[in-house]
């Protein structure tokens, strides 16, 4: 089963790598961006190692069962609430940020508000199926979608047209005192273990996760490759004036001797097919977890009765999106995910010390 | 089951939002292959904008099927024109295909002002992989060609840039992207190709280079080989090499160039490896050893890359990327840039030129 927790990490890396990383490092890199690039990585995976080992102290269960055993009602239920909430935001985010990369480049004649809701009626759907094949059809989607992102990645760090004298002039900022919001955002990267808070139920064999030594490596290099990349090809200071910045890398690539020219409309592809196996992930945990405080549901059964919790959540968040995203612009998107980056680490590191906690006393329990 | 025909009946509506999306029929669209800027002669309205627009045709045919239609319009900014222009045709003006952007000779200074840039960057259906060049002396003399060898309009223009076609080594390639890296970036400077057109052919063989405020100069062809060479690592050129007695060329093969500055001197030392074959000489080669050929043409090959650095060094303009190759291998960040700009006018340049030839192609 650990290929599972690889896969979790490596949408979560992917997606934030490609999207909303690199807008954020970018905007600091003459401030401390990249040493931040080694210091995220390192709390990231700290938290990532401390999370997956107290959860395998509970096989087989998930976050609300862990919570049922150590707090009363009273005091698990809003615990659910926030955290259920906090991850289906980031969903939020990533698919209103996803859908503004639509509307201008892929169907700018639609408007944001249509296009949001078939996305999100598409996400709900995705949502609501059991944990199992939530998990499997990430599998797929990684699968048809990663091969291709990397050929792209590969072909960029090989092109002629990267400047790899503009990524060695950034070298001379990498002594600098990186901000919380960079520190916070580059691990953000690996934010993708919080999935083990519902996945945990499929991990029923408690076996260690192995090779869990590559992830921080896998990160660190596609972190680099995200913020040096662009860099190698818009220019150090040109960078500036890019708003999506990988979707202007990308459209800067032409590749020949493939099927399509403008690679840019595969990318998109893959990007919206990356945000909506994302999405899925994080609104399936959000909804498991918000549905549990309710007496009708029941993980086990795939009634109709004990799925509707976790539907209206989803309807509700659903809605939510879709007015938040036909409301905002640009500038307060990125706002949002500025400020986001800002909240995340502080709230990440806190849940996971309460997982942690409750490992620790069941193992004094059971002594 | 019955279950499972809400679903099905809420996938059908769902089909509802489909006509909602604005999206026009291919055959309601007309593609621009290149778009030129020009300096129209209007005050107020400075720009003069033309679009190449395809005629589709059934079945392609060289020579045939590259009809097209040529809208022009002025504007005081470039949206403006395109606005304008839009009421002059019948169909929706698609970008997407346009690869080629030509700027006009007179428009040269203002395209690196940051406005007029801005229109093609800021658009999102303009590829940033978009070929750039300079119309002389137009860009509307430069769209208003048809060759005979096309396929579809402005199908030369795009076989010439890529390397897909014809492999010149007059021909420099800038794409967008690229030209506004190189607006920006400190120690690297921007060029642009220069099309002339011909009864109905282009001439590409000449580059124009810029500072970062206009154009400072056009080079000449021969020039304009060596200057590829060093920008782009272009590979397939030859050496020509000349004395009182014989005449041979050289088809490189490989070329490779790396380069040290030396900030104390402060000097420059090039070392430019070639490897090549005989592609023409007026005697036999088997005369003298080949070692007495390749010292020839390293002579006067070293002298024709120390004239191009000089006259860009005179020129103050730095295409290759000197300064940034500096503040790439110092480590002081913004003092490395002005002990650059003190620097560069200083340089002085040392080329070593090696060739070494392979073969003497089919004949002694």
């Amino acid at each position: 089963m650990s290929r599972y927790f690889f896969y979790l990490m490596c949408v979560s890396m992917l997606i934030h790598t490609i999207l909303f990383i690199p807008r954020v490092l970018i905007d600091e890199r003459f401030d401390g961006a990249i040493p931040s690039l080694f210091i995220g990585p390192v709390i990231g995976c700290v938290l990532m190692v401390v999370f997956t080992r107290s959860m395998q102290q509970f096989k087989g269960k998930g976050l609300p069962e862990i919570a049922a055993m150590f707090l009363p009602k009273a005091a698990a239920v809003p615990l659910m609430l926030v955290f259920g909430l906090v991850t289906m935001t980031s969903g939020c985010l990533i698919w209103i940020h996803c859908a503004f990369i639509m509307s201008k480049y892929l169907n700018p004649d639609m408007a944001i508000y249509v296009l949001l809701s078939l996305f999100v009626i598409v996400t709900c759907f995705g949502a609501l199926q059991s944990t199992k094949t939530v998990l499997f059809s990430l599998e797929i989607i990684l699968i048809l979608s990663v091969p291709l992102l990397l050929t792209l990645l590969v072909h960029s760090i090989f092109s002629e047209n990267m400047n790899y004298d503009a990524v060695k002039a950034m070298i001379d900022y990498s002594w600098i005192m990186p901000s919380w919001k960079s520190v916070s955002a580059s691990s953000y990267t690996f934010a993708g273990y919080i999935g083990l808070a519902v996945f945990n139920r499929e991990f029923k064999d408690g076996k260690p996760i192995r090779f869990l030594w590559l992830i921080p490596f896998l990160g660190l290099g596609l972190m680099l490759a995200s913020f040096f990349i662009p860099i190698g090809y818009l220019g150090t200071a040109g960078i500036d004036d890019y708003i999506y910045t990988w979707v202007s890398t990308i459209d800067a690539i032409r590749m020949k001797y493939v099927f399509i020219e403008r690679v840019i409309s595969v990318y998109l592809l893959i990007l919206l097919m990356m945000t909506y196996v994302f999405t899925m992930i994080t609104w399936h945990l959000g909804s498991q977890v918000i549905g549990s405080c309710f007496r009708s549901y029941d993980p086990q059964t795939a009634a109709w009765r004990s799925k509707l919790p976790s539907l209206v959540i989803c309807v509700v968040i659903g809605i939510g999106t879709v007015l938040a995203g036909s409301r905002i612009n640009e500038i307060m998107l990125f706002q949002a995910v500025s400020s986001w980056m800002i909240f995340h680490l502080p709230f990440d590191a806190a849940f996971v010390m309460i997982v942690f906690i409750w490992s620790k006393s069941k193992r004094r329990i059971q002594q | 089951m019955k279950r499972g025909w809400i679903w099905k009946g809420v996938l059908i509506l769902s089909l509802l939002w489909l006509p909602g999306c604005g999206f026009k029929d291919i055959d309601r669209r007309f593609f621009v292959m290149a778009i030129g800027i020009d300096k129209s002669n209007h005050a107020n309205k400075p720009y003069h904008v033309t679009l190449k627009l395809a005629i589709p045709f059934t079945k392609i045919q060289p020579g045939k099927t590259n009809a097209y239609q040529l809208v022009s319009d002025d504007g005081s900014t470039i949206t403006e024109a395109v606005r304008h222009m839009k009421s002059k045709v019948d169909k929706e003006l698609d970008f997407s295909q346009a690869k080629i952007i030509v700027i006009g000779k007179a428009m040269s200074a203002e395209i690196l002002q940051k406005g007029t840039l801005d229109w093609f960057l800021r658009r999102r259906d303009i590829q940033s992989a978009a070929y750039m060049a300079l119309g002389d002396p137009t860009a509307e003399d430069v769209l208003n060609v048809k060759t005979g060898s096309e396929r579809f309009p402005g199908d030369s223009l795009f076989l010439s840039f890529d390397q897909d076609g014809t492999e010149s080594s007059f021909i420099a390639t800038e794409y967008l992207f690229d030209f506004h890296r190189r607006v920006t970036e400190k120690g690297l400077d921007p060029y642009m190709p220069v099309i002339r057109p011909m009864d109905s052919a282009y001439l590409i063989d000449r580059v124009a280079v810029f500072d970062k405020k206009r154009l400072k100069a056009i080079l000449s062809p021969e020039e304009t080989r060596i200057f590829n060479a060093l920008t782009t690592d272009f590979q397939h050129f030859d050496i020509e090499t000349k004395s009182k007695t014989l005449q041979f060329a050289i088809a490189v093969q490989h070329f490779k160039y790396t380069y040290t500055i030396d900030p104390s001197a402060p000097a420059l030392h090039m070392n430019i490896r070639i490897v090549g074959e005989s592609e023409e000489s007026t005697e036999t080669l088997y005369k003298q050893p080949w070692s007495y050929y390749e010292r020839l043409a390293e002579r006067q090959s070293q002298t024709r890359y120390m004239h191009l650095l000089q006259k860009l060094q005179a020129l103050q303009v730095d295409p290759v990327g000197f300064g940034l190759r500096y503040r790439a291998t110092r480590y002081q960040r913004d003092k490395d840039w002005t002990a650059w700009e003190a620097m560069y006018p200083k340089l002085t340049f040392h080329a070593k030129v090696q060739i070494r030839i392979k073969s003497s192609g089919g004949i002694k």
